[in-house]
């Protein structure tokens, strides 16, 4: 942008304003955490946490992201693949049921694997009785490990992977690929030269979301015993009672976060991703011979059993064999609806704003565009840090409508980038051309947004409040540090159940907060069955 | 077949939710007060179990006064009242750690209370000096051990799990948590920093797994023959003494050690309670400590968690009769808990136990 | 020298619709012989059963004496050797445009391959856009890598499918000829998959008009349009107008024009010529260039001409005509 444009964007237009109010409402529980943590000093158990810990803490996070990134890459990628290009019985059906898994939150797998495959799990016992030996005599895999995380957070967020890969698969220009074939590429290069540098931008977008959810898990690291820096932050806020240190973990993670993000940037470099096509063919699927065909079935049975209907089935016979001995959540269910329908609608708010000025050019619109995505990437714990203290500051008490707001608050700044989307998205159908037609008839920016942009945009909308609501739903450390008085959600409740050794009292809690997850995941998987390639930019 | 299992799924779900309204359950201990209540009571509780729910609703039934209370970690609620400083709504504060109790009175969080009942009916050992807190039921952190592969002369003192008998053959649950962070407390006090770092290391050094699960986990451990020693509260030994058949069959395969019953006593620790230094209901929280101090607060204090009541004469839960008859417990200022709390966790992360 | 490409009564069903119906093509090696046809003709379904990109349902497909194609049984694309040229250019969009070329090189080794690359990029007019990558060259530029890119390997044939109609009309022309030139070069069988009759025209050797999924006619560019074999190929080759024998104008044809024939001419085929007793009205003159269309009124049939610009006559004058025979061709009208 040269000196010109910048001055000339540098006006404060209509639609400014709304947008910096929501990207910094957004950005305080952030921006105070990590000023917090600069400032402070840390405090004594800083100085502890540094020398003992947070090579622990920092080597647990960088593992779990590093065999989470391989596993997830082994798993979604091929899987993609394979239902985009291969015809096989069960295609179409597996298609969608692979996104299934995003329902379920981490530590919800968590709970259930950790059960499934512990030292009394149905297999172990299953080895002993079968054989007289005990636990030292055989080996079997540790849940409760860092393998076991990142495995667990695998199961849990490949799809984002599965979901970009696909949608870059089905998009690829089709021709390239016949290209290859006729200039004597075997499929296998097809693969690894052809189609996966291609989608190789989109499957780096995917792969940095899941890395993030994965920075932020807490109640999976938590419950499996694995020290990662999510964890130390809570616990340094916990066991410390060391805001001032826990901060100071935050900085590090972030300063991971970010390097996340820049590595996902770099890997677009020069080289594009998508080829303009002036023509769309579907992609013809091979059609697999009987055993391979029978291969594809098993590979994608095995990995939707494995992530979704093997852990699920754990926690709804957990709820069978309780016999209604599981103590009620009733009220837990009100409070969740509750406190993250108050999330959402907050965070309902902010989104549509940000997602009217994502049309919107210039340096202010841009700038509260950026401080808005700057809270997604960041744990809830540390947003809950940032509102705690910021509340404060203020000298308000964090019960009753204050809990709540602080709560919503922190649900807002992580959650609107996500909500936002589908917005986004929703305006993106729509030409651009709309927007100058209505400019060039005399329409502010404002009124641009609120009389041409916001109808479209409310097509998203219903995606989007979705997708807030159960986004907040699921969270929970941060609900956990800020629920007001007497307000247990449903998060909160498994997770005291599976971290009190009452499993089959937090499976019902895990079950339910799957079965909303469930909902956007559907709706997203049937915008994608009825949206085709070529449909979108 | 297949329609039964989401249809069964399905009746649990809504028999879980929908729900007699009589259970109400979390928040309103009774769903309809006996009488127009005469008070109300903001309980903070570091302790989740449904019998504490059934605690309040008896309060509530026999004095009239409104119970609300919040659960939550004792992190957390420390952290909560701090914020919510002088205007804080919290009454009584309740903890299943002396050293917890120590560190809300630390913070200013707790106001000490005079009660002749408490004085009289709790043993001094048993309470803050300064009347801030007050314990209300005991629970003993003791060995459990796999009696095919171990003496029990071979446990009879916490030292011994950091024998190089032992490589390989300890399971423990994480230093995170508070009852090994309160055991750490007072080896410190009884040996010394750098030999409690020592048995540390030691203990560490014996791993058969690194520590997970909670204490239900390594009894379990141990009957699977994953290793032979862990510690663990001995409530949750009882407990599983009248748990699922398969809780049954793997503790009966498990015994129990009271250690150090030569020198200084098992290793005890309290659920106790205080008043908030900014209680809006001071009277009502007496009231409601000394409540539980009565035989029948005792008894529903107790009789889920299989917890050993503090009250002479009051009724011993069902189970526990299973523990040695007679048993010397550590008499020790349950305050240096709180005090070394810090230190011990250092200790504990020094030694590399997670 | 390179081997012929032989189609012998090729048919290709989806389900009971046969797209591709006992088409019997011979490309010649050096010669570029354009498949004419409207959309839905089957002329890309042709291209891919040469291409082995679809199994053939009857008939074979040859390349000299290799089998490519039969019934059950296909020699893969990436084992053909037949290079393939999209409308949509189709460059892999993270190589550069060398290594877009190099593709298909990987048996000669890098370096040669590199060599190779440089070559056809420079002999295409493409050298310093060697490191672009594909989003950062134009459209003319992206299709001149797409053709280098085809013919590096040294294919035993080559098959462009709608090659040019993704290029703004200025670059067509010019990409066009740089592309068909070093096609000829190659020396090799080729085959130019296209709708539009002037870039048939223009471009090809020989031309294959498809309709229907029906091979209607092969020949020389100049055979087909000169002697077209059945009214819709003359149609198919350009406008022309269409008159049968009964609406006649009187002394027109200037031959005999059997009854339930008909009768057609292509526009320039349409003569000014004052000399001639038949008249007709002028009801629209209009400018299309160098040369003038004109809408003619002849005794109730409507006649389009093409004459020079200078000469031409304005609306509403009348003029004498006459019709060349070598443009004028009579058929026995398909409906009578």
């Amino acid at each position: 942008m040269n000196t010109y444009t910048a001055i000339r964007s540098f006006r404060f237009r209509s639609i400014d304003g709304p947008a910096l109010l929501a990207g910094l409402i957004i950005a305080v529980p952030v921006v105070v955490t990590l000023l917090a943590g600069i400032l402070n000093g840390g405090g004594e158990a800083w100085s502890h946490i540094r020398d003992t810990l947070l090579t622990g803490y920092t080597t647990g996070t960088l593992g779990t992201l590093a065999l989470t990134a391989l596993m997830t890459l082994a798993v979604a990628v091929p899987a993609a693949w394979l239902v985009t290009m291969y015809q096989f019985p069960g295609r179409g059906l597996f298609e969608w049921l692979l996104i299934l898994p995003l329902a379920a939150p981490g530590y919800v797998l968590a709970y259930a694997y950790a059960d499934l495959m512990g030292l009394m799990g149905p297999f172990q016992v299953a080895i002993r009785e079968a054989t007289g030996w005990t636990a030292r005599d055989y080996w079997f895999p540790d849940m409760r490990s860092l393998p076991g995380l990142a495995f667990v957070l695998t199961c849990a967020l490949y799809p984002y992977v599965y979901l970009t890969a696909r949608a870059a698969f089905v998009s690829q220009s089709v021709c390239a690929l016949e290209a290859a074939r006729s200039l004597g590429a075997s499929s296998a290069r097809r693969f690894w030269q052809v189609a996966l540098p291609a989608a190789r931008p989109a499957i780096a977008a995917g792969l940095a979301l899941t890395l993030m959810e994965a920075a932020a898990d807490y109640g999976a690291a938590e419950y499996l015993g694995v020290p990662t820096l999510t964890f130390g932050i809570v616990r340094a806020w916990q066991s410390f009672g060391e805001p001032a240190a826990a901060a100071r973990l935050a900085l590090v993670l972030v300063v991971i976060v970010i390097a996340l993000i820049l590595t996902e940037r770099h890997t677009r470099g020069r080289a594009g991703s998508q080829q303009s096509s002036t023509r769309w063919r579907n992609v013809s699927r091979t059609r697999l011979p009987r055993w391979a065909g029978l291969g594809a079935v098993a590979a994608c049975a095995l990995l939707f059993l494995a992530t979704f209907v093997l852990p699920m089935s754990r926690l709804i016979w957990l709820v069978m064999e309780s016999q209604g001995q599981i103590a009620p959540i009733g009220r837990a269910l009100v409070n969740t609806l509750i406190l993250a329908g108050s999330g959402a609608a907050l965070a309902f708010v902010l989104a549509m704003v940000i997602a009217l000025t994502a049309r919107q050019s210039g340096l202010i619109a841009g700038f509260a565009r950026l401080m808005a995505s700057t809270g997604y990437a960041i744990p809830g714990a540390v947003l809950a840090l940032g509102a705690l203290l910021v509340m404060g500051y203020l000298g308000i008490t964090l019960t009753g409508a204050g809990a709540i707001i602080a709560l919503a608050w922190v649900y807002a700044s992580r959650f609107t980038t996500s909500g936002a989307e589908p917005m986004v998205a929703a305006l993106g159908r729509a030409p651009a051309s709309m927007g100058y037609a209505a400019e060039s008839l005399g329409a502010s920016p404002l009124r641009r947004a609120v009389s041409v942009d916001l109808p479209v945009a409310l097509s998203g909308a219903m995606a989007g409040a979705l997708i807030l609501f159960v986004e907040s739903l699921k969270e929970l450390p941060a609900t956990l540090m800020l629920r007001p008085f007497n307000w247990d959600t449903l998060s909160v409740r498994a997770n005291a159940y599976a971290t009190d050794e009452r499993l089959a009292a937090a499976a019902l809690p895990s079950l339910l907060i799957t079965l909303a997850g469930l909902l956007p995941v559907i709706l997203l998987s049937w915008r994608l069955s009825h949206s085709r390639p070529g449909d979108t930019q | 077949m297949k329609w039964y299992v989401p249809l069964a799924a399905a009746c649990v779900f809504l028999s879980a939710c929908g729900g007699p309204s009589g259970t109400s359950e979390e928040s309103e201990a009774a769903a309809t007060p006996p009488a127009e209540p005469t008070g109300l009571l903001n309980v903070y509780s570091a302790r989740h179990y449904d019998s504490d729910k059934e605690l309040y609703k008896r309060f509530e039934a026999e004095t009239g006064i409104r119970v609300r209370f919040r659960e939550s970690g004792a992190a957390e609620l420390l952290e909560a009242m701090k914020a919510e400083g002088d205007k804080s709504p919290a009454d009584v504060i309740i903890s299943s750690d002396a050293g917890t109790l120590y560190r809300f009175k630390a913070a200013g969080l707790m106001q000490p209370i005079e009660s002749d009942i408490l004085l009289d009916r709790i043993p001094e050992h048993f309470r803050d000096p300064d009347h801030n807190w007050y314990g209300l039921a005991k629970r003993l952190r003791v060995i459990v051990y796999d009696p095919a592969r171990v003496e029990p002369d071979q446990v009879d003192e916490y030292a011994d799990l950091a024998s190089a008998n032992f490589e390989g053959e300890i399971c423990m649950r994480s230093s995170t948590n508070i009852y090994n962070l309160s055991l750490m407390g007072e080896l410190i006090d009884r040996l010394g920093k750098d030999t409690a770092e020592a048995w540390a290391r030691s203990v560490v050094a014996n791993f058969a797994r690194l520590p997970q699960g909670g204490d239900t986990g390594q009894i379990e451990a141990i009957a699977a023959g994953q290793c032979s020693a862990a510690l663990v509260n001995h409530y949750y030994w009882v407990r599983m003494t009248q748990g699922s058949d398969a809780q049954r069959k793997s503790v009966e395969k498990t015994m129990l050690s009271f250690p150090q019953q030569d020198s200084w006593g098992a290793h005890v620790n309290v659920t106790g309670a205080g008043v908030a230094a900014h209680a809006p209901h001071k009277e009502a929280a007496i009231q409601f400590i000394e409540w539980l101090a009565t035989e029948e607060g005792q008894f529903l204090l107790t009789t889920e968690t299989k917890e050993i009541p503090l009250v002479a004469g009051a009724e011993m839960p069902e189970g526990l009769d299973r523990l040695p008859p007679d048993f010397k417990e550590s008499v020790f200022s349950l305050n240096k808990l709180g005090e070394n709390q810090a230190e011990a966790q250092a200790i504990y992360d020094r030694a590399g136990w997670n | 020298m390179s081997a012929h490409l032989i189609a012998t009564n090729v048919t290709r069903r989806y389900g009971p619709t046969a797209v591709v119906e006992g088409v019997s093509l011979d490309l010649e090696p050096g010669d570029i012989t354009a498949l004419l046809g409207g959309s839905g003709a089957g002329k890309s379904t042709l291209l891919r059963l040469f291409a082995g990109l679809e199994p053939l349902d009857e008939g074979e497909i040859r390349l000299g004496d290799q089998l490519l194609s039969r019934p059950g049984k296909t020699v893969p694309a990436e084992k053909r050797r037949i290079g393939l040229i999209f409308q949509d250019f189709a460059l892999f969009p993270h190589l550069t445009a060398a290594q877009n070329v190099a593709f298909g090189l990987k048996s000669r080794g890098k370096e040669t391959a590199r060599t190779i690359a440089a070559e056809w990029l420079e002999r295409l007019g493409l050298t310093g856009r060697a490191d672009a990558f594909p989003h950062e060259l134009s459209g003319g530029e992206q299709q001149r890598v797409a053709i280098a890119r085809a013919l590096a390997p040294e294919p035993a044939a080559i098959l462009m499918d709608e090659p040019f109609s993704g290029l703004d009309p200025a670059l067509r022309g010019s990409v066009r000829d740089t592309a068909l030139a070093a096609i000829r070069e190659a020396g090799i069988p080729a085959l130019l998959v296209t709708h539009d009759p002037t870039e048939a025209l223009e471009s090809a050797d020989c031309i294959a008009i498809l309709q229907g999924g029906c091979l209607l006619q092969q020949g020389k560019a100049a055979d087909v349009y000169m002697k077209p074999e059945s009214a819709a190929i003359a149609a198919a080759l350009g406008p022309v107008s269409r008159i049968r024998a009964a609406d006649l104008p009187a002394g027109l044809a200037g031959q005999a024009v059997p009854a339930g024939a008909e009768l057609i001419v292509r526009p320039e085929g349409v003569v000014q010529d004052e000399g001639s007793p038949v008249r007709a009205k002028v009801t629209a003159s209009q400018l299309t260039g160098p040369l003038c269309r004109l809408l003619l009124d002849c005794q109730g049939q409507a006649l389009t001409a093409l004459v020079p610009r200078i000469t031409a006559p304005k609306t509403g004058a009348e003029i004498g005509i006459r019709l060349d025979p070598a443009l004028t061709f009579i058929f026995q009208s398909a409906d009578s």
